[in-house]
């Protein structure tokens, strides 16, 4: 690869044999922002919502693809639409809430009224409007392309992307084994802790699938649970050979050397990843024997081999702002260049003993509610490193741990230890890859 | 007895405002709970919360505080202000009383403030309760609620105990 200019402001990613640098700016700077919310955010796909959060005709849900407002809606056919949350009229948001059931759609302003399937309805005193004035081109502006895998519903703002699964890639494998996790069942999601931060996006979407920092941020949480799970009778068990079942999601905790045997991380084409710590993982919360019954279970339905690939604790980052995790879906959305949102969903499991279910939702909210043990620690490293961007124009960040250790599979996956940065270049190669290509990027392998 | 509540409720966030968490442990029953909801009309065995602890789950927030040296969102230490008004005390029996109350809570994350998100203050209000029981002659908290009005929106980390 020819050597890339590194004195260039405008470079803003310098990946190289033996050294990755992102520039700083690529975080604080607003054009790039402002580019990114068109290029990152409307030309790829963007996580919406899971199935079970618009189950019956008339459920909505209101998100966002980037900054922009969207309506997730399930129409009186069963089929799931989104529209950009904005009457056709003079642009007001017509969603006030973030869920709710409705058989129309009525503008608060002058009451323009919108079938669920997006077409205008209804304008109030219509004969004020001349006889060209028609209806059927003034419906709720659709996002042009939905799909759905694995019950995980995305849409683009580009009506020509590629399939959802061509963007997944290898990713599908892992969203797979993902809902494995469901056994006789399927997921359904429950309400979100929310909190909030002082910083990019993308200090999310870098620490998610960061090995190299829990024993160092998440210190004092990982002490206190060791503490209060030797304590505990529920601790560890052995479970037909799994290995031990460790508590905290982070199971790094649990191992002093951080080259963690068995746990690695890996890059996926299209700027995916994953972090697995090559350990079982369940709530601290819950008892042995329930633990035990469902891992029982997943085995049974998959056989042994398979069941360790997915009872392992793995963190699946899907580009550029969605995570998959034990026993939760977590999304976050950019609020303004400094300023981020995060929603963590806990799963729950119809199939699964209620009590369990119950136990994961606890681990969910004790770690990731605003109040958590573990995010909040890393929301005030964000607010850190917001600061220290501060510093200068031309500083660049090193993302080469590993870098000349990843072992390259045929189908360009890329895996390193642990606390390797492998999911780290593969979120900026994919960016990249996208801000600066004049055209549709697509994905190889 | 209402003067005896009221001076409860004050101790309670006097002992919050001054860290002093161990004795503020000691004001629960050992199967007394602490609800901070987002959905108070909803289970909280089976919906998210921000916190509901029960006394373990209690014990292992405080330690986490004060027992294993810093952690990033608590590092400096926040300092809160608890101002308490509306008071209102119901004597259900001899032993047993519950007591509404408003809270306006002013955290202040100290430090230097020139970095993101240090040398800030917000104002966290609450309409709280708490249901008290007499336990050997000493008042104890049997369940004690926060309903914060900013509950269903995303907060700024919020590891301080309020």
């Amino acid at each position: 690869m020819a050597r890339e200019d590194t004195t260039r402001d405008d470079v803003l990613v310098i990946d190289q044999p033996a050294e990755f640098l992102v520039a700083a700016r690529a975080y604080h700077d607003q054009e790039v922002y402002e580019k990114e919310l068109g290029r990152i955010f409307q030309s790829g796909w963007i996580y919406l919502c899971h199935e079970s959060e618009v189950p019956s005709p008339g459920d909505f849900k209101s998100t966002r693809i980037g900054v922009q407002p969207i309506l997730v809606v399930r129409d009186t056919s069963g089929a799931i639409s989104a529209f950009l949350n904005a009457c056709t009229h003079r642009g007001t948001a017509l969603c006030r809430e973030e869920y709710g059931n409705t058989k129309l759609l009525i503008c608060p302003y002058h009451a323009w009224s919108f079938k669920l399937s997006g077409e205008l309805l209804g304008v109030p005193d219509s004969d004020r409007y001349p006889e060209s004035f028609g209806t059927e081109d003034k419906g709720l502006v659709r996002v042009p392309r939905l799909e759905h895998y694995g019950g995980l519903v995305f849409g683009s703002l580009d009506a020509d992307v590629a399939s959802l699964e061509t963007f997944l890639g290898h990713a599908c494998k892992y969203i797979d084994l993902w809902n494995a996790r469901a056994a006789d069942g399927g997921f359904t999601v429950g309400r979100s802790n929310k909190y909030s931060y002082h910083g990019n996006w993308k200090f999310q979407s870098e620490n998610v699938v960061d090995g190299y920092h829990p024993h160092v941020v998440h210190r004092a949480a990982f002490s206190m649970m060791r503490k209060f799970a030797m304590a505990d009778a529920q601790a560890a068990e052995e479970a037909k050979g799994l290995g031990k079942a460790a508590p905290g999601s982070h199971t790094s905790a649990f191992v002093i050397d951080k080259s963690l045997e068995g746990g690695l991380t890996r890059g996926l084409p299209g700027g995916h990843s994953t972090l697995e710590a090559g350990m079982v993982f369940e709530s601290s919360f819950a008892t042995p024997s329930a633990s035990k019954a469902y891992m029982d279970r997943v085995v049974e339905l998959y056989g042994k081999e398979n069941a360790a690939s997915i009872l392992f604790n793995r963190h699946l980052l899907i580009f550029p702002n969605l995570a998959l995790m034990d026993h939760l879906i977590r999304v976050w959305h950019p609020l303004a260049i400094d300023r981020t949102e995060i929603l963590s969903y806990p799963l729950r499991n119809d199939a699964l003993d209620p009590k369990l279910n119950d136990a994961r939702l606890l681990d969910v909210q004790m770690n990731y509610s605003p109040a958590g043990a573990v995010a909040p620690d890393d929301a005030a490293i964000f607010a850190a490193i917001q600061t220290g961007l501060r510093s200068s124009q031309s500083a660049r960040f090193h993302l080469s741990r590993g870098i000349d250790q990843e072992v390259v599979s045929s189908t360009g996956e890329r895996v390193g230890v642990y606390s390797d940065e492998v999911p780290q270049r593969s979120f900026w190669r994919h960016w990249n890859a996208i801000m600066t290509s004049p055209e549709r990027v697509e994905i190889d392998g | 007895m209402s003067r005896e509540i009221v001076a409860f409720v004050y101790r309670e966030a006097r002992l919050l405002d001054e860290w002093r968490l161990d004795e503020w442990l000691e004001l629960f029953t050992s199967d007394g709970v602490y609800w901070i909801p987002i959905d108070d009309k909803s289970d909280p065995e089976q919906n998210a919360s921000i916190i509901y602890d029960n006394k373990r789950r209690r014990e292992m927030r405080v330690d986490q505080l004060i027992g294993h040296g810093v952690r990033a969102s608590q590092h400096p230490r926040s300092e809160t202000i608890h101002i308490i008004g509306n008071v209102e005390v119901h004597e259900d029996d001899a032993d047993r009383v519950s007591v509404r109350y408003n809270a306006a809570i002013v955290e202040t994350r100290p430090g230097d403030w020139r970095l993101e998100a240090l040398g800030e203050q917000r104002l966290l209000a609450a309409r709280c309760s708490m249901r008290l029981r007499r336990v050997d002659g000493v008042w104890k908290i049997e369940e004690k609620k926060t309903v914060l009005s900013s509950r269903g929106q995303p907060l700024d980390p919020l590891t301080v105990i309020i």
